[in-house]
């Protein structure tokens, strides 16, 4: 009896905790799972992710790789029957080795001086006989070919770059000539202007620490001027190869159609790159990366033929693919483009201001998805002698800090959106279907595909009042800002000896 | 008989020695030659993608051109006579938004620069309207965008679609009450004093004043104004009446190129632009072409004072209106002129610049080549030129080099109308020049159609030496001994 009793007894206890235990149990799952439903905290570091209601097209995007590497992005626009084609290298100043500078340059220019089919000029003639026109850019992280034509000729320009993917054709003549022109155009470019490589080539050099990113983007002559055709030959071999190009068009074609031309004149080209030798000379993708700026910088430039004085303000921008980028767009809008931004109201209403106010992400170097990470977000005006550099980035630093310390109204972010927006649309617009190719190898370089390019809107739709006040927080400090002030004439000569 | 079969099968012997013979060294010549084939093969791989000896091979021609095909357009009039076109065309939701007028440099009567000071005006009031409103229309700095000419004039806005009413109304507000404080308008004054000032003496603007004054005296179109201080003699009120006379609906064409809702839009435009009142443009005297070939010279003082050592040399010629059935034919015409002179200086030891250019006035299109040489080579580059124009009269150019200038021109045609801008530009040059949508469908066609007879037709009818206006700004001193050998200028001394 006792014993039953006991057993009972326990049997009940038992009973009790086990009911306890499970009650327990799924209060710590349930409190588990609300925790697990809590919205993640969004900060402008953090991943961007679209919001799909905010997207008003969706382009159509195809890419896929050939079994020699190369990397195919297809987006069709029957608006007109043009198509734009564009040879993506991915080597461009800021990837070369250190007696290799401005080696991307000089292909740029040799990538029209031949090839066993064409002779010097005949690419340009080919192109232009259709009507339509090619150029070649050197960026900071890709050697870009782009050529717009009408859509009949498509063929013609597929088998044009792919014979200068297959091989090049020139002497030591007509690589010295090539020499030549780069000496001319950087002479041009940088001593016979009003204000040379200010800021977008003196400003990397002043914010970035990594010799890559800070080196002079025009290469030191040097390398140019002892290059050899056996030295260039082995760039070239390095890094015009498929495995390492993106073919991208865009335009009024038949998807099947060109598909089939692609693979008749690519897919025959073979990589002949020395993997052997590659191991043993230097890595094939350059360490870009940048530690984190800690302090402010400060420099003076002097510029000869300069009608005003300067001031250029530069800050790290945050990583591709965060809030933070996308917020940088939206401020950069707000405080820089255009007449009704802040800087340019608060300059003209307050202060008379009739200068040049301009700059953005990329500064004259691309615009804002063209590179990889570490970018800038350049500030650069052109002030009257009336002011002081001082005053004028005291004005810039009081707008700056409106922004740190404020919340902008929604109708403010709205506004700025439809800026970034009309911008990329003119970005996709641009020379028939160059910009929208250009776009699409950058995102495919950089962002892990081209069709992030439909995700865009979706991006800017995530941002809210508080994310854009979170990254003027984060990076719009003095610690992460340089400066140059750029001062009309010759340098004083204590600080020439310097030098 | 053993002697000759032991010799035959000597011979026999010998010959299948010799062919083992023969068969070891083909076999040795084979293995050879495949090595050295891979050694090759290896060598081209160590050696990179520069490329090999070889038979060149020709890029393919490409496929055959669609026939041009002008987007669905949908054109309305107002009770004012104001046209609307509405032009659908791409994939993005962006729309631009342009009225063209039929009115320019021709209608500023004594007062020079109204035209340009007045579109200039309105630019700044669609501006700040936008400023005002809170909602500025593009990120764009300079958010309208504006163009002057002879006969017609533009006001641009390209926006968001979200955008197009807002921006429709903007520029309906400001054509039809055209309103400004006195001292925007100064700042307007100064801004555009400042960018005549840079080029006032540009000696190309020199030149081309020079040409205009010979070709047309005494009209409108032969007068640039290249002086600033005639900026200042504009009013406010000059402003406000050239636009409410000139700038007038039955003169005026608005089109709308891109994304848009038509419906929305056709209300939107009945609303705005309804205010805008019918006003009566008198109808302007046909323009008598009365020139007399000759040489202008130009001598600066810059090329007194300093040496300076280039010549600016311009030569024109009044081809035909554009509705005249030679039209598209002479555009081929001065695209094989072109490419002639273009490769003559290419062949020059010395170096200079050529540019032709095809003007387009509403009464009469002008063919213009400009040349920029060194004071030493003018005349020897000059008579090279000349002989080109005289060669072309007399012999027959080849198929090849025609259908290359005809595969550029309408590849080229292609183009200038791929985008929203630019099927704009095609469409209100059809209004202007009275064209129908012909033109445009028949173009490439006429291209075409052109023929080698034809051209030297041409080059004989059109482009006549002796009937050409020069002008040389540089040191005469210097270049006119020169010029004075080239057997085709004589008539012109």
């Amino acid at each position: 009896m006792v014993l039953s009793w006991l057993s009972q007894a326990w049997r009940k206890i038992l009973f009790i905790i086990f009911v306890c235990g499970l009650v327990a149990l799924t209060g710590c799952e349930q409190a588990e799972r609300a925790e697990k439903s809590k919205p993640e905290v969004i900060t402008p570091n953090s991943p961007v992710t679209a919001e799909v209601s905010a997207q008003t097209f969706q382009l159509p995007i195809e890419s896929y790789q050939l079994d020699n590497g190369l990397t195919v992005i297809l987006s069709t626009d029957h608006s007109a029957p043009v198509v734009s084609v564009g040879v993506f290298y991915q080597n461009g100043y800021r990837t070369e080795a250190k007696n290799r500078t401005g080696y991307s340059h000089l292909l740029e220019h040799l990538m029209f001086q031949g090839t066993s089919n064409l002779a010097a000029g005949e690419y340009q003639t080919l192109i232009r006989q259709t009507g339509g026109f090619a150029y070649g850019e050197t960026q900071l992280d890709n050697s870009q070919f782009v050529q717009s034509v009408p859509a009949h000729s498509l063929e013609t320009v597929l088998w044009a770059e792919a014979d200068r993917m297959q091989g090049l054709s020139f002497d030591a003549q007509s690589l010295e000539k090539q020499k030549a022109v780069i000496k001319a155009e950087v002479n041009h470019r940088l001593n016979q202007s009003n204000y040379g490589g200010f800021p977008w080539l003196t400003m990397p050099q002043l914010a970035f620490d990594n010799w890559h990113n800070n080196h002079d983007f025009y290469g030191d002559l040097r390398d140019i001027e002892t290059a050899t055709v056996e030295h260039v030959s082995a760039f070239y071999q390095r890094h015009y190869q498929p495995q390492n190009a993106i073919l991208v068009i865009v335009g009024d074609f038949n998807l099947l159609a060109a598909k089939a031309m692609i693979k008749q004149h690519f897919s025959q080209i073979f990589s002949n790159i020395d993997e052997q030798m590659l191991a043993q000379n230097e890595k094939r993708i350059a360490d870009i990366s940048e530690p984190k700026q800690l302090t402010e910088k400060l420099a003076t430039h002097y510029a000869l033929l300069a009608p005003n004085p300067a001031l250029a303000l530069a800050y790290q921008m945050p990583a591709r693919g965060t809030v933070g980028f996308y917020s940088m767009l939206v401020i950069d809008q707000l405080l820089l483009q255009g007449h009704d931004s802040q800087l340019y109201q608060a300059l003209t209403t307050q202060h008379n201001y009739k200068g040049q106010l301009t700059g953005g992400v990329n500064f004259l170097l691309g615009n804002s998805f063209s590179n990889n990470n570490p970018m800038l977000w350049t500030i650069s005006l052109t002030y009257p002698a009336s002011l002081t550099a001082e005053d004028v980035r005291q004005i810039i630093e009081q707008k700056i800090a409106q922004l740190r310390n404020n919340m902008i109204s929604k109708q403010q972010l709205k506004q700025a959106i439809n800026k970034v927006k009309a911008q990329l649309f003119d970005l996709l617009d641009y020379e028939y279907g160059i910009g929208r190719a250009s776009l699409l190898a950058s995102l495919e370089m950089f962002d892990g595909g081209a069709a992030e390019l439909n995700k865009i809107e979706g991006y800017l739709g995530q941002l809210t009042p508080e994310l854009i006040k979170q990254t003027a927080e984060q990076y719009l400090t003095i610690n992460n800002r340089s400066t140059i002030i750029l001062t009309p004439g010759d340098a004083p000569k204590a600080e020439t000896a310097n030098d | 008989m053993r002697l000759k079969q032991r010799l035959q099968m000597t011979n026999v012997a010998s010959l299948r020695k010799v062919k083992n013979i023969l068969i070891s060294y083909f076999v040795l010549l084979i293995t050879c030659l495949s090595v050295t084939a891979t050694n090759a093969q290896d060598k081209q791989q160590l050696s990179g993608n520069i490329a090999q000896e070889k038979k060149r091979v020709k890029p393919p021609v490409g496929a055959e051109p669609d026939d041009f095909v002008i987007p669905k357009l949908h054109t309305i009039s107002l009770i004012n006579g104001l046209k609307v076109t509405f032009i659908p065309f791409g994939e993005l939701p962006k729309t631009t938004i342009r009225l063209v007028s039929n009115t320019g440099t021709i209608d500023e009567g004594k007062t020079p620069w109204l035209a340009q000071l007045s579109i200039d005006a309105l630019k700044q009031q669609i501006h700040l309207s936008g400023l005002a409103s809170g909602q500025p229309l593009t990120s764009v700095e300079d958010d309208v965008k504006s163009y002057v000419g002879t006969d017609n004039s533009w006001l641009e806005v390209d926006v968001l679609e979200e955008y197009s009413a807002q921006a429709i109304s903007l520029l309906a507000s400001a054509v039809i009450k055209p309103q400004l404080l006195a001292s925007e308008f100064t700042l307007i004054k100064e801004a555009r004093q400042r960018q005549v000032a840079l080029i006032e003496n540009n000696l190309w603007y020199v030149a081309k004043q020079a040409l205009l004054s010979e070709l047309f005296p005494h009209h409108p179109y032969g007068n640039l104004n290249l002086n600033s201080e005639l900026i200042k003699r504009v009013s406010l009120a000059d402003f406000v009446e050239f636009v409410s006379a000139d700038i007038v609906p039955g003169q005026s064409h608005l089109y709308i190129a891109g994304a848009f809702d038509q419906a929305k839009l056709s209300e939107v435009i009945h609303q705005a632009f309804s205010g805008w009142k019918l006003h009566q443009k008198p109808i302007r005297e046909k323009l008598a072409i009365n020139y007399q070939p000759r040489i202008h010279f130009i001598t600066p003082e810059s090329v007194q004072l300093n040496g300076e050592v280039q010549t600016h040399l311009l030569l024109a010629k009044p081809l035909v209106a554009a509705n005249n059935d030679n039209y598209i034919p002479l555009l081929v015409v001065n695209q094989l002129i072109a490419s002639r002179i273009k490769l003559i200086v290419e062949q020059q030891p010395y170096s200079a610049r050529v540019e032709n250019t095809i003007i387009n006035n509403r009464a009469i299109s002008i063919w213009q080549q400009k040349i920029d040489v060194g004071k030493a080579h003018t005349g020897k580059l000059a008579e090279l030129v000349f002989n080109q124009l005289e060669a072309l009269k007399t012999q027959l150019i080849t198929t090849s080099e025609l259908n290359e200038i005809k595969d550029y021109l309408a590849g080229r045609f292609i183009l200038s109308n791929a985008s929203r801008t630019g099927t704009i530009n095609q469409l209100s040059f059809l209004v202007q020049h009275d064209l129908e949508h012909q033109f445009l469908e028949q173009y490439v066609d006429r291209i075409y159609r052109v023929s080698v007879n034809d051209i030297q037709l041409l080059v004989n009818q059109y482009f006549d030496t002796n009937q050409m206006v020069v002008v040389v700004v540089g040191d005469r001193a210097i270049v006119e001994p020169q010029l004075k050998q080239i057997k085709a200028l004589k008539m012109a001394w």
